[in-house]
């Protein structure tokens, strides 16, 4: 009973045609697509130097029988089409009979299968596209295919091939997307007779990403559930403190299969973008199901890239899914918080991590107790007893305003538990930055007009940089105007910015905004501007704060769920809990 | 050394010129005070390196003149709990010793060499100034500096001698006050120069309870400010002061009356919906009536009335409230008047003679 069959031309012509083989893990993401559209539960991977000695992969799934293993290699063979409607309804990874065909063009490639359920298996080479004939062949149930020295009849291509290291990088890149997105089926992986990822089957995919990317990561996930009528999206996202560089930790997938694509990183990102600083990018792994109508895969050869049919719908389906996990995500937990350094080599078990939270605690309660006026004695002394009763009147809710400045940087906040750290720059920062956002948002921003300009002098280069923001700023609130050559005149500064050194402002747009940046969308600018400007707004670390200051910096805590990170991402407040102090104190 | 004297005396010298340089990361040997006894007199000199002040106790029994530098917060507050009428310090192998009948301290003391130079009063160009007048003119423009973290536009005070006349301005570039003062002025000096708000702070400070004449002696890069026991010597900030004038608007139109207390009133009243990140009260000027009105989005709103004469056309400008709450602070006249031409014109309030306060307006984006 062979179920593959050659397409016809005229289906042909409307797949998405081009060169899919480009090194080692190109040959093995098809190899482990066919097995998995094959519904096999067991992948092994076996590499000799990083693929480019011998790729092979077997697996558990239903096999081909003779008919089948015969035209495997042959082009526009599949099992998976039928017709050119079917393009628009693709259930299976594969679909255009193409990929085995091209690895047997370009290398010695070989296959062994035997049906479930069948006695006989058989086997067919090819090499160079040269096919052999079909023999039979005594195997295990299901399909092992390997390809040997890929690209050995394209001399100039095989030498294109990196060193066995960075293909092995590839390849443990392709396994991992494929192991998140089938967290259920075992993969192992050995090069040169090694072990190199083994991944036993998983009950979902928070097991999975705890197996391969460590105890730490797993534990503070931030589940991701969205379902409309079309479009489910489910997944984990990371608090906003483990954060990446690049955004190679930002696994999608759709149906299954490992996609890029800018709209739903658009949408990932600006569900970050209050919580991260430029150029730091979150971790996320979102399994999208979009039904089959709604999306179409047969866009680019690799298939790696697709297009939505409303891409508008997915965006802000994407971004409000995430939006709303963060904000109801309380991410200042104490331990979250103190083992900040470990965030960089997540996988330390917890162990360590409670270790790292008693040692950071005892290096602080030592440092103070070193410096003997860890607060300023005179000025903040009535504020270290606890509030009068007069207080408990106003505020009912807050049995605890003891708090005090320490070098002035921090402040140290009694709370009813514990106590807060408060970094307050960050906290500053972002309390100013949500309100900066709510005064445009509500066109109530309010603009101080200066009696006399602040004149600032730039280099041609960076006037020219300056005034092409001129609009911008303008809608912040900042008026510029030209005054003679690169000279710019500051005439009006957001009344909310009123301790902002407009000099300082400039020098930080400049150098964080590149002139190419500002043809992007006037949102994204706006907001990067905002950044900056609460930035250079806020009270700097080091600067003393009068109590009353730091009490409605206090108060502007509590209103705000997001403001527990400061726009570039760094943590406003370390909690400590009472209890740990406890423990630390050797009284529990 | 060794020397006695009045303990009163003394004691006042050490308020002038006390924490002058404490504070926290500065060199060490600035939070001494120099102690030179000669002639009858003991200097006492703290500097900053910015701003030194020094203060002269007379009519002192110089037994031994010679000079130590020794800890100023020790010896000021040895000096002030003194129960005697009567002190004596001495000073032999750097330990400085203040003894009384019942009581001694030995403190160790640095090495005067080390101590920086005091900058000298040159007793001629200067000119002269009622304390009451100078006191007025720091009180009515440095408080626009004093509370202000940024710097915005100059952070100095700017002080012009002209003819009999001396002018005093401070701005923030959304404010500015202006006063003028007769003086003294024998040599016709003509000069202006920009006091950074640390010295004209430590003026205040200086200046005695009683009447008197000071001097005032501008140099290229410092002021000297000189009454009869102490002496200030500020450094200059460098550079050209704003062409201020031009910027105070002149062909204003409408003109008002307040009667200061109820207008500070009024103001305070109204001002009470505004939060620091929403400091705007508008003023409504109408036939006989300002109204004063407040819209915070995240508290309330609050309308405030006050009567005026006033029969021109109507006019409504926003201003920071804390602005001219500032000002009717230390204005110390019955009335005080306010001059507007429109919403985006800077409005000038007078009081008095010769003191000008000059508002920028806010104004609201998208309405
Ligand atoms: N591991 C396997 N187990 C069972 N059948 C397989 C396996 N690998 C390939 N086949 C069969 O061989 C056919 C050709 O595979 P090939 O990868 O070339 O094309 P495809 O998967 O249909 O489409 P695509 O080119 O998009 O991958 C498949 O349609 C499938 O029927
Ligand atoms: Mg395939």
């Amino acid at each position: 009973m062979s179920k593959i069959k050659v397409l016809p031309q005229t289906v042909v012509t409307k797949i998405a045609a081009g060169e899919v083989i480009e090194r080692p893990a190109s040959v093995l993401k098809e190899l482990i697509e066919n097995s998995i559209d094959a519904d096999a539960t067991r992948i092994e991977v076996q590499l000799e130097d990083g693929g480019k000695k011998l790729i092979k992969v077997s697996d558990n799934g239903i096999g081909m029988d003779r008919d089948d293993v015969e035209l495997a290699f042959v082009s526009h063979a599949t099992s998976k089409l039928w017709s050119d409607d079917d393009l628009f309804s693709i259930n299976t990874l594969g679909f255009r009979g193409e990929a085995l065909p091209s690895v047997g063009a370009v290398s010695q490639a070989r296959i062994i299968s035997r049906p479930r359920g069948t006695l006989i298996g058989s086997e067919i080479q090819i090499e160079g596209g040269n096919l052999h004939k079909i023999k039979e062949k005594g195997a295990p149930e299901g399909t092992q295919v390997e390809a040997r020295n890929l690209f050995y009849n394209t001399p100039v291509r095989r030498k294109f091939l990196k060193s066995t290291h960075t293909e092995m990088a590839h390849i443990s890149e392709t396994v991992t997307r494929f192991a998140l997105a089938y967290p259920k089926i075992h993969f192992s992986t050995v090069n040169n007779g090694k072990n190199v990822l083994s991944l036993p089957p998983t009950k979902d995919l928070k097991e999975r990403i705890t197996t391969i990317f460590g105890d730490e990561m797993g534990k503070v996930l931030i589940t991701i559930n969205s379902k409309e009528p079309n479009v489910s999206i489910y997944g984990y996202v990371l608090p906003p403190t483990y954060n990446r560089p690049n955004t190679k930790m930002q696994f999608v997938f759709l149906n299954g299969r490992y996609i890029r694509d800018n709209i739903i990183s658009h949408a990932i990102n600006a569900a970050y973008l209050n919580l991260l600083m430029s150029k730091r990018y979150p971790i996320v792994f979102l399994s999208l199901q979009v039904d089959n109508k709604e999306v179409d895969v047969n866009v680019h050869p690799t298939k790696i890239e697709v297009r939505f049919k409303n891409a508008g719908l997915i965006h802000d389906q994407v971004y409000s899914a995430l939006h709303t996990a963060l904000t109801g995500t309380e991410f200042h937990s104490s331990l979250k918080a103190t083992s900040l350094p470990e965030h960089t080599n997540i996988g330390t078990s917890s162990h360590e991590k409670k270790e790292s939270v008693m040692k950071s605690m005892s290096d602080f309660f030592s440092r103070s107790l070193e410096n003997k006026t860890p607060y300023h004695k005179d000025e903040h002394k009535q504020t270290y007893f606890p509030p009068s009763k007069t207080e408990h009147l106003f505020k009912r809710e807050s049995a605890f305003t003891s708090y005090l400045q320490i070098h002035n940087s921090y402040i140290v906040e009694e709370t009813t538990d514990g106590l807060n750290i408060i970094d307050q720059h960050a906290l500053h920062e972002i309390v100013l930055y949500h309100e900066i956002w709510e005064q445009i948002k509500s066109s109530k921003l309010l603009k101080q007009n200066l009696l006399i300009p602040e004149l600032i002098e730039l280099t041609p280069r960076d006037y020219v940089t300056i005034m092409s923001l001129k609009n911008e700023l303008d809608t912040l609130g900042l008026e510029i105007e030209e005054f003679g050559k690169s000279t710019i005149a500051i005439r009006a500064h957001p009344q909310i910015l009123r301790n902002l050194d407009c000099r300082e402002l400039i020098q930080g747009l400049l150098e964080e905004i590149d002139s190419d940046e500002i043809k992007s969308d006037t949102d994204s600018i706006l907001r990067k501007i905002v950044k900056i400007m609460a930035c250079k707004g806020a009270v700097k670390s080091g600067q003393r704060l009068s109590s009353q200051e730091i009490q409605s910096l206090l108060e502007k805590k509590k209103d705000d769920t997001i403001t527990s990170f400061c726009p570039h991402g760094r943590p406003t407040t370390l909690e400590f809990k009472i209890s740990e102090l406890e423990k630390q104190f050797k009284r529990k | 050394m060794k020397i006695k004297c009045n303990k009163e005396d003394i004691k006042k010298g050490f308020h002038i010129v006390e924490c002058n340089a404490s504070g926290s990361n500065i060199r060490p040997i600035l939070q001494n005070v120099k102690i030179t006894a000669k002639n009858n007199t003991l200097e006492l000199s703290t500097t900053d390196l910015e701003v030194s002040i020094s203060y002269v106790v007379d009519s002192v029994e110089v037994i031994e003149p010679g000079v130590v530098v020794c800890p100023e917060v020790k010896v000021a507050s040895i000096v002030k709990e003194w129960s005697e009428d009567c002190i004596e310090i001495t000073e032999e192998n750097r330990i400085c010793s203040i003894t009384g009948k019942g009581s001694y301290f030995k403190i160790l003391c640095m090495d005067p060499e080390e101590f920086p130079a005091i900058p000298q009063f040159t007793n001629e160009n200067y000119i002269e100034i009622d304390k009451a007048n100078l006191t007025e003119m720091v009180r009515k423009t440095a408080f626009i500096l004093s509370g202000e973290k940024a710097k915005h536009g100059s952070n100095g005070v700017f002080l012009d001698v002209n003819k009999n006349r001396a002018k005093m301005v401070a701005n923030d570039g959304r404010r500015l006050a202006e006063i003028k003062r007769k003086i003294d002025n024998p040599n016709g000096l003509r000069n202006s120069c920009i006091i950074p708000i640390k010295g004209i702070l430590q003026v205040l400070r200086m200046l005695s309870d009683h009447d008197e004449i000071i001097k005032i002696r501008i140099e290229e890069r410092r002021v000297f400010v000189r009454t009869e026991k102490s002496t200030l010597c500020s450094q200059l900030i460098e550079g050209q002061y704003p062409e201020y004038e031009e910027v105070i608007p002149t062909n204003l139109d409408k003109r008002i009356t307040l009667d200061k207390r109820t207008f500070f009133s009024a103001v305070r009243r109204g001002s009470v919906m505004t939060t620091e990140e929403y400091k705007l009260l508008r003023f409504k000027i109408l036939e006989n009536l300002l109204e004063l009105r407040c819209t915070s989005p995240d508290v309330g709103e609050a309308k405030v009335e006050m009567p005026i004469e006033y029969s021109g056309e109507g006019l409504e400008i926003g201003l920071n409230p804390d602005y001219i709450l500032d000002f009717l602070k230390v204005v110390d006249t019955d009335k005080v008047g306010l001059e507007l031409k429109d919403h985006s014109t800077a409005g000038v309030f007078k009081a008095g003679n010769d003191y000008t306060y000059v508002v920028m307006p806010m104004s609201l984006e998208g309405s």
